[in-house]
């Protein structure tokens, strides 16, 4: 659905590349979680995907139509929810009712069921909220357009303890099988549970791509207080109590899944962590 | 049907429009109201500062008609370029950018629903203003000269005479007209163009390269014109020239109208989300 192709991208004529010929496919359907350090062009590339930037070689294409192009059949099919907006100092009703006609799936009945998910009055005048409750809004509004990519930058940042959890709720009750969610942000804890597919970027280029289900029929993700486990584990990592391992699963044990752990794993050792997908003799 | 939503579309410029002076119409109103108090203090210290004897007067007509159509025209302009350096300002930051460039449509329809209210609609509301303006000056000189009897509003001079002299299409007053317009959307488009590459600060830097580009150009002009000539000032232009001056001038003037126009709506199109130095 998604493919990007050999870009490269830089700021500035004598800039060093954001990314450097990275290239990266995402099939219809799932929530993608776009992982990586700061300054590592996770931004950037939200914004190459959804032709807001140009990349200077390569090219980023949605089911076949180059995003560069900002055709509108694209643009209605896209909605990218920043980390930093703005909104209207206008009512949401109106705001709705001038926006939501330029996506021609836009559900009112989603929309009144986001609000109440993150329990916010439809009478609301946007000038007037917290940037939590515009980011709130502009997610209820983001969800009910029903575009077939939803792109989100750093999505939980402002939101309260409260808000985060009906973050993961709200995300999980849009999905379907035709519709593709890239959520990019550093705050792993908060977006863990509900991946299907995890893409950990460094350096410009990709470091791991698997889905959340194959990650976890490869890997156990545990915590011990055993010193010699914790030297044996293919990674260790201190924590309060012991150490947070990752070890590879011979058993087919199910384990819950660590995000923070497996993405210091990745930016420390990629070699060794895709090695265990390539190696069939468990 | 990808086709077709991919076509340019009158219905969805019109929603663009809508949707413009729906989210800005704060702004858009505080502007307009600015602008009207602007034209009503002029116009009334233009109209006390200059020593018409509005007492003793006994002329037909308001005797500052003439003065005051010039200082609303110089106004015109004024404001002209002040609206259509406003109109892309939202371009000026990154959440403005994206707000507009991720909005289904367009470049070209989007450049024309902007174009709509900043060209356009700017002139009506203009207008209105100058309405209102004169008609405070009026007030205000009325109450100052309560016997006399020469003061009208300059709106008040558009008769049906008047508009069925503009009517013919080679009368004269038409052919000023469409001069005159031409002249100022001319005049205007470069800030329209300046708008799309300096979101931020655009008027002034416009004015600066209008200006210095306007040197840059009567020079090169008249030393072209001076070594082609060779001294034969007298020569006489050729007989097409003479009798079609209006038509070849006003052609080349919405030429480079249309042309900013142009050059404004595909710098646009290569707008990126973030100024990239390549």
């Amino acid at each position: 659905m998604i493919d990007i192709q050999n870009i490269t991208f830089a700021y500035g004529r004598k800039s060093r590349p954001v990314v450097s010929d990275f290239s990266l496919r995402i099939d219809t359907g799932g929530i993608y979680g776009l992982l990586g350090r700061n300054g590592a062009g996770k931004s950037t590339l939200l914004y190459l995907i959804a032709g807001l930037l140009a990349p200077q070689k390569g090219s980023v294409s949605i089911n076949g139509v180059n995003t560069r192009l900002r055709r509108p059949s694209t643009l209605e099919d896209i909605f990218i929810v920043p980390e930093e907006f703005s909104l209207p100092p206008i009512s949401l009703g109106e705001y709705l009712r001038i926006n939501s006609r330029f996506y021609p799936r836009f559900s009112n009945e989603d929309m009144r069921r986001n609000l109440e998910t993150f329990e916010l009055d439809p009478t609301i005048n946007l000038g007037s909220l917290s940037m939590g409750q515009k980011k709130k809004a502009f997610m209820c509004f983001a969800l009910a357009c029903n575009t077939s990519l939803l792109l989100l930058d750093e999505p939980t940042n402002g939101l309260d303890i409260p808000g985060k959890s009906r973050f993961r709720k709200f995300v999980v009750s849009a999905m379907n099988d035709e519709r593709t969610i890239l959520i990019s942000t550093h705050q792993v804890r908060d977006i863990d549970r509900i991946l299907d597919h995890i893409i950990i970027t460094d350096s410009n280029r990709v470091i791991f791509d698997r889905s959340v289900a194959d990650t976890l029929s490869r890997l156990q993700f545990t915590t011990t207080e055993n010193r010699a486990e914790a030297e044996d584990a293919l990674f260790a990592q201190p924590s309060v109590g012991g150490s947070e391992i990752i070890i590879p699963n011979f058993d087919e044990t199910e384990t819950n899944l660590n995000l923070e752990t497996l993405f210091e794993f990745a930016l420390k050792n990629p070699e060794l962590l895709n090695a265990q997908f390539t190696n069939i003799n468990k | 049907m990808n086709k077709e939503i991919n076509r340019f579309s009158l219905h969805r410029i019109l929603m663009l429009t809508g949707i413009e002076i729906t989210e800005r119409r704060r702004t858009l109103l505080l502007q307009s109201g600015m602008m009207a108090l602007v034209l009503i203090v002029v116009a009334c210290i233009y109209a006390f500062s200059n020593d018409y004897s509005y007492r003793s007067y006994t002329g037909l007509g308001d005797p500052g008609t003439t003065n005051m159509i010039g200082t609303y025209l110089v106004m015109l302009f004024i404001f002209g370029g002040l609206s259509a350096s406003i109109m892309f300002s939202d371009l000026g930051n990154k959440e403005g950018r994206i707000r507009m460039l991720m909005r289904p449509g367009l470049a070209i329809e989007k450049f024309i629903s902007r174009w709509l209210i900043y060209v356009v609609i700017f002139i009506a509301v203009f207008i209105v203003s100058v309405c209102v303006a004169d008609s405070v000056r009026c007030l205000v000189l009325k109450i100052h000269f309560p016997e006399s009897h020469c003061i009208i509003p300059v709106y008040a001079n558009i008769t049906p005479e008047i508009i069925r002299n503009i009517l013919p299409f080679h009368g004269h007053i038409f052919k000023a007209l469409i001069f005159g317009l031409g002249i100022y959307l001319g005049y205007q488009s470069f800030f329209v163009l300046g708008a799309t590459i300096w979101p931020r600060m655009s008027f002034p830097k416009t004015f600066a390269v209008f200006t210095g580009l306007t040197f840059a150009y009567i020079g090169i002009i008249a030393s072209v014109a001076e070594i082609c000539s060779d001294g034969m000032y007298y020569s006489s232009k050729p007989e097409f020239l003479s009798h079609n001056w209006f038509l070849i001038v006003s052609l080349l003037i919405y030429g480079a109208t249309l042309l900013n126009y142009v050059l404004a709506w595909l710098r646009l199109g290569e707008t990126e989300v973030i100024t990239t130095k390549r």
